[in-house]
């Protein structure tokens, strides 16, 4: 047995889709391979939906067969609830992707543990990956809690061993909850479906996942719904809009850990992202752990330098953070514009794009003219870039319309270049109409803000869909010198 | 003594069962909670399917699971072809 | 040996003593009778003669013995006088039919006439050579001494008169032996046919034992038809019985074959010379006298036959022949009823759980269920299963479905073609209609039975059995399987044929008023749209959900277009008749009961047609003729409709409520559509804000572009997603977006 689990944890890696709209992203990619997953949920709730739709989405979608075992159900049963939701079982049990096996508790135990068994026998036969075992209740029924506790155990070991991921159903009732079910302890995650009451009459469906070993999870109920083909869960606090990077794996960290996870890992390579901070804000430390991991990642930038800050200035506090800017001009990897006329260390000069004098007209030109060759430049172009991009610098430069004409079309040339973009804003200071424009235009904003007498930060919007709740940013004494909370 | 046409009744009734059941791993016993049935009628029912290879019979007495033996099929037998 | 002693008790003794006696009376003699071993069975008529039997039966007994053994074979009354010439013994021997003589009266004794000195003065008469004890001799001379002498004519009758008494024993002796020996046959067969075990023998062992206890011949045995004009002997007794079981003959051929062929018992005799005796020497019997035969038959039928075979001429009929005849007619008759019941029963056994079965087979859905049904069933029903298949021709191309069990490949499929290439092919016109045996399967008889739906042979089942007999005996039960099966793939045909009629022509009526009537066409849509929503959320079965969806699309047309189409519409065009009757008296309550498609249509369009999609329905009074559990049952759906929605939009940092319920839907919808018809990312900005009802102005301002851009945009969009006009752009994308 120790064998089979090490080579679980080492599998754990990779998240195996559950295919059910939205759970995968409250799973953060899904469920860990050869996961044991414990649905449970009152009568009503729709754990056999999800079950078969999650063997289903992994025969179309994964050619992953799965098997469903029943104890009480009878397949015929099943094959026709799940006809209103298009799914035609017969004929993925024909194509052998499917099996919807009825058999007696003990019976599976007994052929589970036999030797070249039934069970293992059906599992060859198809190659299954997945297993929905509806309801591992009858365990509890038909046997002391100790034996049925060695029963689940042991048949969680049998999925690890074949590495089948799997749902085990639990009737779930308010009682049961007063003391924790000793699955809870067995299992590697715990899915939850409720009915909750809403507007006084009706009842909303609801969905948490209360643990999932390996992976990060969307805390909290998110409400889900039948559809047409299935059950549809929309994560709290989302839209569920502009998913385009969702499948992007790579990330570009904050260098805040905390920030990175309110992004699933972190800012996704390519994307333009929008911070919004309000005139109290403290922004300083946020924004320098951001650029000085990209040095420290190897990345290559381009700074907007800000009114309010000299090169020399965000030279020393990119050094709190163990970064020489200087060094990293010297690489070639960091450059500024500059849209004042200030004067800075001879070291630093040729890493300026000086835009000074650059009217409106030219400014695309101009800038394209200087930063093509460096992008272009052999030795960087196999690299990632960063854009650090000033807005209110831009904005009192060269006026709102200018703004908004130039940085859409800027926008979708750094996009197609696969550059990833972080554009600093003050929304409350550009107008209702200027900021949703920006908005829109980017793929994530995170926004903070100071009220009272804390500073907060929040994720607003993200490519997947994902938005935070509001957290308190805190300030530590060692890098990155914020926390949120 | 019991009427062969109540144990054919049973043949059919358990036909069908794994007719729209076919990956039902079943003992007798568990056969007669399903049906309703006596569990001895039951026996001898599936006893009989096996005998017609309607049923494969795994194991002996009370632990015999029956199971489904899918027919043999062809969708695809051309006609015109000769042998 | 009859035995006959053993019959010589009770009234049967008393009469013949009483006879006895009478007789001694009649003739002056004294008279006993005993068995042929000289044993006394009567009582002697005189008292002297009967005392010393008491005092020397040993002795007496002896010398009667000697004295039969020296008669041996006599079956006629005789004098001897063995002592001394001219004393008189008259013995009758008691002769039942030709059987060996077990009975002998004994009267004496007589002198003839002018003997009486002689014999006193013989030798003999104070010493006789005879063994026996002196007593008797001395009670002899005795009455030598005292008995008158009689004439020849005296000593004739007397002898005349103990014969009369002899034959007169003999019949009562006889009547007692047979009514006995009946009596014992009668109680053998109650015996046999009465005892437990024989009610579950099967019923060739009963015939045995029945037959084995009968003397009407030596031989029985007992045959059946195996198939029409062949029969096989099935059991035999007596001598050649192995040789004889398991013998065939046919029709015609010989004794048994010309017995069959009669509906009465045939009989011959003296056929040693006969050749159709042949039959039985060939299987060892060394000679045959005569030859009877029973058929088995019941309601016109012939099953088989019983026939008995006596090896020589039996010389007397000690068996009530008549009786035996008749009982193994009677066996014949029972055995072929008993063979009627057992088919009959055997198929009852079957009828009645294939008809307990068949409401359940009816609502079997899919057709491949069905030929699993039809082969695993018929194997059900068969006597002797062991294989079956079902050869099915879905579609017009050249390939056949079958579905076998013990007949796989490669014969099953060789089998299969043949099938198909004679009734399935496209050229048989004529369907099939009966049954088929086919010899010509190797190593199967195969019964063929054509299923036959919507004019054509479209399926066969053919089924193995074990001999034709068998086949006789189940085509009714598998022509009725083949019947189900017919009438459940015709449901399952008509029902497929009338969907995809009935949904296409709705389909088509739909499209021909957009041509017209944009705006109607675009409400029928969303009605036929909020029906399915509807039927989805539980407020409608299916098939309900489906029939008023294709109402919905149809509203717009004439009811009596669409009863035009025969059978398709009529509860499409019910609807829509009842729909508009409430709408166009919507004041009126009516005092027949709207259909509910009619009253659902009512609301659903209501609901289509208003502004936010939200009617501000439930005001019921809004709503006459229409069941108020009904419109609670609609309300309950609007809201559950609206509670996702309303959900998400307090979740929304900007309350603007028409604009980001649309943004939820999008999500699904807009992916769906971009990805469906190959918009480009400006014309999929463009569609975002369509969607969010924006107008050309609003468009170009936000995505900083000219009016006229947007138009182009929007032609493209249009022409890219086949649609006419916004609203059936946007009904589009909330197509494509969740529920």
């Amino acid at each position: 047995m120790q064998k089979s689990e090490a080579a679980y944890t080492k599998t754990l890696k990779q998240p195996i889709s559950t295919g059910i709209p939205g759970l995968d992203d409250i799973l953060c990619g899904g469920i860990p391979p050869g996961g044991v997953v414990i649905l449970e949920g009152e009568p009503g709730t729709g754990k056999t939906t999800i079950g078969m739709q999650f063997l289903v989405e992994g025969a179309i979608k994964h050619n992953e067969p799965g098997i469903y075992i029943t104890f009480e159900e009878l397949p015929e049963q099943i094959y026709d609830d799940m006809e209103r939701f298009g799914w035609n079982l017969k004929d993925l049990e024909r194509r052998n992707l499917l099996r919807v096996i009825c058999i007696e508790p003990e019976i599976l135990l007994e052929q589970m543990l036999e030797p070249n068994g039934l069970f293992e026998y059906m599992i060859k036969e198809i190659g299954c990956k997945r297993v929905v075992m509806d309801s591992i209740s009858l365990f509890r029924l038909m046997s002391s809690e100790q034996e049925a506790r060695t029963n689940v155990y042991t048949i969680r070991n049998i999925m690890r061993k074949h590495a089948l991921t799997s749902f085990f159903i639990r009737e779930y009732s308010e009682v049961e909850g007063m003391h924790i079910p000793f699955e809870n302890y067995i299992c590697d995650g715990i899915v939850r479906l409720s009915l909750k009451p809403l507007m006084e009459k009706y009842r909303k469906r609801t969905i948490e996942v209360l643990k999932m070993r390996g992976t990060r999870i969307l805390e909290g109920e998110h409400t889900y719904k039948f559809v047409e083909d299935g059950v549809y869960i929309i994560p709290s606090l989302s839209m569920a809009e502009d998913k385009i990077l969702v499948q992007e794996t790579e990330v570009l960290s904050t260098g805040i850990h905390s920030l990175d996870e309110l992004l699933m890992g972190g800012i996704p390579k390519g994307s333009v992202f929008m911070i919004d901070t309000n005139s109290k804000a403290n922004y300083r430390y946020l924004l320098s752990s951001i650029y000085a991991q990209r040095i420290k990642d190897d990345d290559c930038t381009v700074t907007m330098m800000s009114g309010n800050t000299t090169l020399d200035m965000f030279a020393d506090t990119i050094d709190l953070f163990g970064v020489s800017l200087r060094q990293a001009v010297d690489e070639g990897k960091a450059h500024f514009i500059e849209h004042y006329k200030r004067a800075v260390d001879s070291g630093l000069e040729k890493a300026l794009i000086r835009v000074d004098d650059v009217e409106n007209d030219e400014y695309a030109n101009t800038l394209n003219d200087k930063l093509s060759p460096i992008f272009e430049c052999e030795e960087l172009c196999d690299k990632r870039w960063f854009i650090y991009y000033d807005l209110n610098t831009i904005i009192s430069e060269r006026g709102k319309e200018f703004v908004v004409k130039y940085f859409s079309e800027e926008i979708s040339l750094w996009r197609a270049l696969g550059i990833t973009v972080m554009a600093h804003c003050n929304f409350s200071e550009i107008g209702t109409e200027t900021a949703s424009f920006l908005e829109r235009t980017c793929n994530g904003v995170i926004r903070t803000w100071v009220d009272g007498n804390y500073q907060y930060l929040q994720v607003t919007k993200s490519p997947s869909g994902r938005v935070s709740a509001p957290h308190i940013v805190a300030n530590i004494s060692e890098t990155p010198f914020v926390r949120l909370v | 003594m019991v009427a062969e046409s109540d144990v054919i009744t049973l043949q059919m009734e358990c036909t069908l069962f794994f007719e729209n059941n076919p990956y039902a791993l079943e003992t007798s016993t568990g056969m007669s909670k399903r049906l309703g049935r006596n569990a001895n009628l039951i026996e001898r029912a599936l006893n009989r399917l096996t005998e017609l290879s309607i049923l494969e019979k795994n194991g002996q007495g009370t632990r015999a699971i029956y199971r489904y033996k899918t027919p043999y099929i062809q969708t695809e037998v051309d006609m015109n072809a000769y042998d | 040996m009859l035995m006959i002693e053993s019959y010589f008790i009770d009234d049967n003794a008393d009469s013949c003593q009483e006879l006895q006696n009478v007789y001694a009376e009649l003739t002056g003699l004294f008279i006993f009778i005993t068995n042929d071993q000289g044993h006394l069975l009567s009582t002697p008529s005189d008292a002297e003669i009967a005392s010393l039997f008491v005092t020397y039966p040993k002795e007496l007994e002896d010398s009667l013995k000697a004295e039969i053994d020296k008669l041996k074979g006599l079956r006629v009354t005789a004098l001897s006088d063995q002592w001394i010439p001219g004393i008189k013994w008259i013995i009758a021997p008691v002769s039942i039919d030709q059987q060996p003589i077990e009975m002998y009266i004994w009267a004496g004794i007589m002198i003839q006439e002018n003997t009486r000195q002689a014999i006193i003065d013989h030798v003999n008469y104070n010493s006789p050579d005879l063994n026996g004890p002196s007593e008797v001799f001395r009670m002899m001379r005795e009455r030598i001494q005292r008995i008158p002498e009689d004439q020849p004519t005296q000593i004739e009758y007397k002898k005349e008169k103990i014969s009369k008494l002899s034959k007169a024993i003999a019949l009562i002796l006889k009547a007692g032996y047979k009514e006995k020996q009946f009596a014992q046959r009668l109680t053998t067969l109650n015996e046999t046919l009465r005892s437990d075990t024989s009610r579950n023998m099967p019923i060739e062992e009963v015939t045995r034992a029945v037959l084995a206890s009968s003397d009407l011949a030596d031989v029985f045995g007992f045959a059946l038809k195996t198939s029409p004009g062949t029969y096989r002997i099935v059991s035999s007794t007596g001598p050649a019985a192995a040789e004889l079981k398991g013998a065939i003959f046919h029709e015609g051929e010989g004794f048994l074959g010309q017995a069959v062929l009669s509906e009465q018992l045939s009989h011959w005799k003296d056929v040693g010379r006969d050749p159709r005796s042949h039959f039985f020497l060939q299987k060892g019997l060394a000679s045959i006298y005569e030859v009877q035969c029973f058929p088995i038959r019941y309601d016109d039928e012939n099953y088989g036959l019983l026939f008995g075979i006596g090896l020589e001429e039996k010389l007397s009929a000690t068996t009530n022949v008549r009786f035996e005849e008749t009982l193994i007619s009677l066996i014949g008759w029972y055995i072929g009823n008993h063979i009627t019941h057992g088919r009959m029963e055997k198929q009852i056994q079957r009828f009645k759980p294939l008809m307990e079965l068949a409401s359940v087979m009816v609502s079997v859905q899919d057709i491949q269920r069905v030929l699993f049904m039809l082969v695993d069933m018929s194997l059900n029903l068969v006597w002797t299963p062991s294989a079956s298949i079902v050869v099915h021709r879905a579609s017009e191309d050249e390939k056949v479905q079958m579905v076998a069990r013990g007949m796989e490949s490669p014969g099953g499929e060789a089998y299969a073609r043949d099938i198909a290439r004679r009734y399935l092919e496209n050229g048989n016109n004529q369907p099939a209609t009966s049954s088929y045996l086919n010899r010509s399967v190797p190593s199967a008889l195969m019964i063929e039975y054509p299923i036959v739906y919507a004019d054509k042979t479209r399926a066969v089942l053919a089924v193995a059995i074990g001999d034709e007999q068998e086949g006789e005996e189940c085509r009714e039960i598998l022509s009725a399987l083949a019947t189900m099966g017919s009438v459940i793939m015709k449901l399952l045909y008509d029902r497929q044929q009338f969907l995809s009629n009935s949904n296409r022509f709705a389909h088509i009526l739909h499209e021909s008023i957009r041509e017209w009537n944009v705006a109607q066409y675009q409400l029928a849509t969303d009605a036929q749209k909020i029906v399915m929503e509807f039927a989805l959320w539980g407020g409608l079965s299916k098939e309900e959900g489906e029939t008023t969806a294709r109402a919905c699309l149809m509203s717009f047309s004439d009811p009596k277009t669409l009863r035009s189409f025969p059978h398709l519409f009529e509860q499409e065009a019910a609807m829509i008749e009842d729909f508009k009757q409430i709408q166009q008296n919507p004041n009126q309550s009516s005092s027949q009961a709207y259909c509910k498609g009619g009253q659902i249509m009512v609301l659903v369009f209501a609901l289509a047609a208003s502004a936010d999609n939200d009617i501000q329905l439930m005001n019921d009074s809004q709503f006459t003729n229409i069941d108020p559990a009904l419109i609670s049952q609609f309300r309950l759906f609007m809201l559950s409709r609206h509670t996702l929605q309303t959900e998400i939009s307090l979740m929304e940092e900007k309350p603007v409520p028409r604009a980001l319920t649309a943004e939820v839907a999008e999500g699904r919808g807009l992916d769906a559509i971009v990805k469906e018809f190959g918009l480009s990312p400006r014309e999929k900005e463009v569609l975002e804000l369509v969607v969010k009802a924006s107008s050309n102005k609003e468009i170009a301002a936000a995505l900083f572009i000219s009016e006229h851009t947007v138009k182009n945009h929007l032609t493209n969009i249009f022409n890219k997603m086949s649609v006419t006009d916004r609203a059936q752009a946007i009904a589009a994308v909330f197509n494509k977006s969740i529920g």
